[in-house]
């Protein structure tokens, strides 16, 4: 069913510019090779995050109730989203956590697989999302953040 | 005329190298002590609210030394600082001393009561805000932690987890 041919499209990512008195985006997500699929199939879109070195965003299920979770949420149109993929989290002990915290750091993909309806007409579509994460390194934490994704995608 | 626009330039330069990259070296750094609490600025005023929707003003405990923490419920580092504070606000009360602290939860108080209901918390906690930030350069990190003297000055600011003696040492000079 999942098909990735006679679908190209361009990948672009815009960053929301940082707001009043916030810290920088320790996240940057690099844009990914464009991708093919069939109308009526669906298809895969591989984000990867790149996470500053010295600092971890909690995963997508963080090991305590307290941390705020990585999540990734795109717009019902005008691909729908069938599903997100995370990363597997490491488990890594700091010092201001009594136990192991589940988290990402260096670079991850978070995989989001697109339902493409037989419909869709040919040509660009642009696909919205965003990404929330909250930042800490060893010693502090940075406020929770989020980016702006666009996705552009030529149908063909 | 040349060469002062040039240094002007490169000055203009400095800065703003110096402040796209202050916030990850701020978060970095365990226990910064920044030049500007080394040179005893007076602390801005703020009023915040706190639970009971009294406003608070931090010029209410002028006469007092005030340990000022920004904390955040989702933030593990400030969780370990929060007990000690609650020692130092059992122990130093009586004494001229108060620690004030300020969530910049962005839930409010559905997110912050049952923090403060779980960890005891004995000092009083405001909710604080972008606005109220500014003034002091911005929090761009938590904790950030400042202690103020009997006079309304910042006596020290931490951005980052500190140590309990640390606080503690400049706490008793203080008093």
């Amino acid at each position: 069913m999942r098909s990735k041919a006679c679908f190209s499209g361009v990948l672009l990512l815009a960053l929301v510019a940082p707001g009043r008195a916030q810290a920088p985006h320790v996240v940057s997500i690099e844009p990914a090779a464009p991708f093919k699929a069939r109308r009526g199939g669906e298809v895969e879109v591989p984000l990867r995050l790149m996470i500053r070195g010295g600092y971890h965003i909690n995963s997508s299920k963080p090991a305590e109730d307290y941390l705020i979770p990585t999540l990734l949420t795109w717009a019902e149109a005008p691909l729908p989203a069938r599903g997100i993929t995370y990363p597997k989290a490491e488990s890594v002990k700091y010092d201001f956590s009594a136990k192991p915290l589940l988290v990402y750091s260096g670079t991850v993909a978070v995989v989001s697989r697109f339902q493409v309806p037989p419909g869709t007409a040919p040509g660009e579509v642009h696909l919205a999302g965003k990404l929330r994460y909250q930042a800490c390194n060893d010693k502090a934490c940075l406020p929770p953040r989020t980016l702006d994704v666009s996705v552009s995608v030529n149908v063909e | 005329m040349n060469r002062h626009l040039l240094i002007a330039a490169a000055l203009l330069a400095g800065l703003a190298a110096c402040s796209s990259s202050r916030a990850a070296k701020d978060a970095s750094k365990a226990s910064d002590t920044s030049a500007e609490a080394k040179g005893l600025q007076a602390a801005p005023d703020f009023s915040l609210p706190d639970p009971n929707g009294k406003v608070v003003r931090l010029s209410d405990f002028k006469g007092k030394v005030v340990l000022l923490d920004f904390w955040a419920t989702w933030c593990g580092p400030c969780k370990i600082e929060v007990p000690w504070f609650i020692e130092f606000q059992r122990k130093y009360k009586d004494q001229g001393f108060t620690v004030l602290g300020v969530s910049m939860d962005e839930g409010g108080w559905s997110e912050v009561r049952p923090f403060l209901d779980q960890m005891k918390m004995n000092y009083p906690v405001l909710l604080g805000n972008d606005d109220m930030t500014a003034p002091f350069g911005g929090i761009e990190v938590l904790p950030t932690t400042l202690i103020i003297d009997k006079q309304g000055r910042i006596f020290v600011m931490h951005k980052g987890l500190t140590s309990k003696d640390e606080f503690e040492n400049a706490i008793k000079g203080l008093l």
